[in-house]
């Protein structure tokens, strides 16, 4: 008992150890940078930078995410106390992106390209070229040079103005400002006066540095609205790193203006613990050893004797025994994974189960991963090749070229056991909710008890529900209605959490099937979510080893009653769209969904997520329509960004949980998708043989 | 009135229960991780039936236990702790490591088995493969020199064993490690060693019980 312990003790001081070495400064806008400017740094690739501050009646939350060694790109919320009067506090929400031009040598410095508040309401809107050079070990030096608010301090004339003499003026706040907020402001970039600033960092001890600088952004806007007090353009700082790569900063803005700033940086690549605690897996035995070895599998008595022990022997590895039968040489198994989100893990796991029991006379080993009882992919393995690989130093690679994958479409329910249907199911437990963003309180919560329930008679048929009921929360508090002058298909979310108690979620009879090869479809009718009610149809076109895979969707809803009962509106549609999904192999994954949305407003949705190996996956949509975007309302169209984060990431121990969260800024009724549960993509996409190919690295884990 | 509703909600938040999916509920997840301090069935299992018994400890924390051979084929020997983690080791060198957060996958050891059990001096080279956080498998190659060093006797609970201590200092670009092995020249077994795993973890030390 105390080894583990001592274990995890020695993996957290070493997590730190091998953080030491990384302590990347960021401003108080949440990128690289100084104080208050940029620097011409990047964050390591893939790296996740969490921020939060306080100076002044201003605090900046920040999430800046490395997408490419040379881009990243941020998204922040802003608060500004007392902005309008009387005590109206301004909430801004904007993104920005830096480009690495040059990364710094040692004969040149870095040079970056970056566009800060590019949508949105511009009222942090700049464009900046910077360049920093290391000069010893210790000094990093900064300068650049910026438009729009970055140049406010000591600006001249456009530099650009002798390509254009367009550059020449900037066009003011009022075009690009809060009516047009949420769409990227071409016109203005790198438009108007410009001005320089610069600074300098010193780096005192492995863990502290200051910072110095002289910043062109002078707040003009937010002085003049007694936001801040700016009585110098210079800042200073001092930031303190902590052994796990997390800054706590204090830092003088303007001369006058003292905060405070504490940064989180997250490495997506790495989990936490990177062996894991998983319990030991089965020692892989060879054939002679196994516990039927010297069995004839054809005799009855011996195959119920397999069964069970298999059955057993999965289920201490948490998947369920689905179905078993052998033909030949070979032996098949359909199991339902439970338990590991490494799907390759599973596969290994269960070989290895497999391995213990068989007698010596099965060689080849057929596992089938089953979702909802039905078949999606059939892994088939040598017996031999585990015997030989399962020590090799090279193991995983090479027992990944010896795997097939099979499309066992048309497997129907052969050697299915008895007990697995019908099945019955039920949870109770607790729930969270949250709503962001509310002006007049960004953070709503709801707490309460959810139950849930599924019975399953047949393979892919499942009737289920889920129900809510909101203990404590303030979701129901806010008084902002919607001000929506399309169809209100989502924006009334603020009545259904006042009007209802009793939440009934979702009540479906979901069909799931296999209508061919490489080809899975779905049907659900009935209360398919909390606002809307109806039939939902699906079919998915994805081969294995195929990066490209196809959908098509078509959903015929009502919206539900505010009481989120059994009650109708009189609302209806008819919503659906055309999808491809394309897996680049590198780690990002893009979608693009084409068709008619909730308001039936016709558009398109493109989504690209980066997602690494171990399942930390970091993503942004889009969505554009036919509804204007002055219709649209605050933000102009739907756009999002949206992190999950593996339960066994964080904990080291294996679990399909994930915690995952989409920041919407602003909830419209423009390009409104139906949230009907279980796409098939999702559903299927885990044990296709690219996902499961992912995670081989695991599969003698 | 409130009461009641407070009392119930608690009681969903402690007790969660279900058959659904437990593993993937948040209650699921916190039982797997409060009964991972429990000892496991196999474990049990193995000590009832008076498996063989090896010493480990980790040297950075000093932390030790006993470990029980779960399963041996060939040169190689599975051995499992009470809470499940597992050490793999090909006669009595460490080849692999599971459930105690380091990702060492397997090792390719010809080499320096040749050495330490033919008691030669000289030079070796071994390879580990490691499970990144990112889960891929990435092979390290190490380069080392192989000590036959003196006499070293070694007194276990009922006897005294003779043995050489064997030293392999290995080198890569950027890591290095000296393993001790402490050998029975006759059996050509190892009593006792401290072998390292990684980066992370450190060394384990290992020693028979006879």
């Amino acid at each position: 008992m105390a080894l583990r312990n001592s274990i995890l003790l020695g993996v957290i001081c070493a997590f730190a150890n091998a953080s030491m070495a990384y302590s990347q400064t960021l401003s108080t806008y949440g990128t690289p940078g100084l104080v208050d400017i940029p620097t011409a740094e990047a964050l390591p690739d893939g790296h996740l930078a969490i921020t939060t501050n306080r100076f002044a009646k201003i605090s900046r939350n920040t999430l800046t995410f490395q997408v490419l060694p040379r881009l990243s790109g941020t998204f922040r919320y802003s608060i500004l106390r007392d902005f309008s009067l009387p005590s109206g506090n301004l909430y801004d929400r904007s993104f920005d992106l830096q480009y690495q031009l040059l990364h710094e040598t040692d004969r040149r410095p870095g040079v970056a390209i970056g566009l800060r508040d590019f949508g949105g309401t511009g009222i942090a809107a700049s464009e900046y070229v910077v360049a920093t050079k290391s000069i010893g070990g210790r000094f990093k030096v900064t300068g650049g040079i910026g438009w729009g608010r970055l140049a406010q301090t000591g600006s001249f004339s456009n530099p650009l103005s002798t390509l254009d003499d367009s550059f020449d003026v900037r066009p003011s706040d009022s075009l690009g400002g809060q009516a047009f907020a949420g769409r990227p402001d071409f016109g203005a970039w790198f438009r108007g006066r410009a001005a320089f600033f610069g600074g300098v960092e010193y780096q005192a001890t492995k863990r502290l540095s200051f910072q110095l600088e002289y910043s062109s952004d002078a707040y003009d806007f937010q002085v003049q609205r007694g936001v801040i007090d700016i009585a110098s353009p210079i800042n200073v700082g001092l930031n303190y790193s902590y052994p796990s790569g997390s800054n706590l900063r204090a830092f003088i803005t303007g001369g006058r203006e003292v905060g405070l700033q504490y940064t989180l940086n997250l490495n997506p690549k790495s989990r936490r613990v990177p062996g894991g605690f998983d319990k030991a897996p089965l020692p892989m035995r060879a054939s002679g050893q196994a516990l039927l070895s010297t069995r004839d599998l054809t005799s009855p008595d011996v195959h119920t004797q397999a069964e069970s022990a298999l059955k057993r022997l999965l289920a201490s590895e948490g998947m369920e025994l689905q179905g078993f039968s052998h033909s030949g040489a070979q032996a098949s198994v359909r199991i339902h994974n439970n338990r590991w989100d490494i799907e390759a893990q599973a596969a290994g796991r269960a070989a290895r189960a497999m391995a213990a029991v068989l007698p010596a006379h099965i060689t080849r080993f057929a596992i089938t991963f089953q979702t909802k009882g039905v078949p999606i992919t059939t892994v088939k393995l040598n017996r031999n090749d585990l015997e030989t690989l399962a020590e090799d130093y090279d193991g995983s690679w090479k027992t990944l070229t010896r795997a097939r994958f099979e499309d066992p479409h048309a497997m129907g329910r052969d050697g299915e056991l008895a007990e697995t249907f019908p099945k019955f199911s039920f949870g109770l437990g607790p729930y969270t909710a949250f709503s962001f963003f509310d002006p007049d309180n960004p953070v709503r919560y709801d707490l309460g008890v959810e139950l849930s329930a599924s019975y399953r008679p047949l393979p892919g048929l499942t009737f289920s529900g889920i129900a809510r009921y909101p203990f404590v929360g303030n979701i129901a508090d806010a008084t902002r209605t919607s001000n929506s002058v399309i169809q209100r298909v989502r924006s009334d979310a603020v009545r259904y959490a006042q009007e209802s108690d009793l939440e009934i979620q979702e009540l479906t009879a979901e069909y799931m099937f296999r209508p061919g090869e490489n080809l899975f479809g779905r049907a659900t009718v009935g209360y398919l979510e909390a606002m809307y009610a109806g039939v939902s149809g699906e079919l998915l076109w994805f081969p294995n080893d195929s990066r490209l895979a196809l959908g098509v969707e078509l959903n015929y809803v009502k919206q539900r009653d505010f009481d989120m009962l059994f009650g109708l509106q009189n609302y209806e549609v008819l919503t659906g769209h055309a999808s491809a999904y394309y897996d680049f192999g590198n780690g990002f994954t893009t979608q693009l969904d084409v068709g008619r949305y909730l308001a039936g407003d016709l558009g398109a949705t493109l989504s690209v997520d980066r997602e690494f190996k171990n399942g930390f996956k970091v993503g942004a949509y889009a969505t554009l329509t036919d509804v204007p975007f002055s219709d649209f309302g605050e933000g102009s169209f739907d756009k999002g960004i949206r992190v999950s984060v593996p339960f066994s990431w964080l904990s080291g121990q294996p679990s399909r949980k994930k915690a995952t969260q989409v920041i919407q800024p602003v909830l419209r009724d423009g390009g409104a998708r139906l949230n009907v549960s279980n796409r098939l993509y999702g559903e299927v996409r885990d044990y296709r043989s690219n996902k499961l190919s992912d995670g081989w690295g695991r599969f003698y884990r | 009135m409130k009461h009641w509703k407070q009392t119930l909600l608690c009681l969903a938040l402690l007790a969660g229960c279900g058959t659904a999916s437990d593993e993937n509920s948040q209650i699921g997840l916190v039982r797997s991780v409060l009964s991972s301090q429990a000892a496991q069935p196999r474990f049990t299992a193995l000590l009832q039936s008076g498996a063989p018994v090896l010493q480990v400890a980790f040297v950075r924390t000093q932390q030790g236990t006993n470990i029980l051979l779960e399963h041996q084929r060939g040169d190689f020997e599975y051995w499992l702790a009470s809470e499940g983690a597992q050490v793999i080791l090909q006669k009595g060198m460490l080849h692999g490591i599971r459930g105690l957060g380091d990702g060492l996958l397997a090792s390719e050891l010809s080499q320096p088995m040749a050495h330490v059990f033919g008691l030669k001096s000289g030079f070796s080279d071994r390879f580990h493969t490691y499970l990144n956080g990112n889960d891929e498998a990435v092979t390290r190659t190490y380069r080392c020199q192989v000590n036959v060093g003196d006499k070293a006797p070694i007194t276990l609970a009922s006897k005294t064993i003779s043995t050489r201590l064997v030293t392999e200092s290995c080198r890569s670009l950027d890591q290095e490690f000296t393993n001790l092995y402490w050998v029975d020249p006759k059996q050509r077994r190892i009593v006792q060693s401290r072998q390292w795993i990684g980066p992370r973890s450190g060394y384990i030390s290992t020693r028979v019980t006879h």
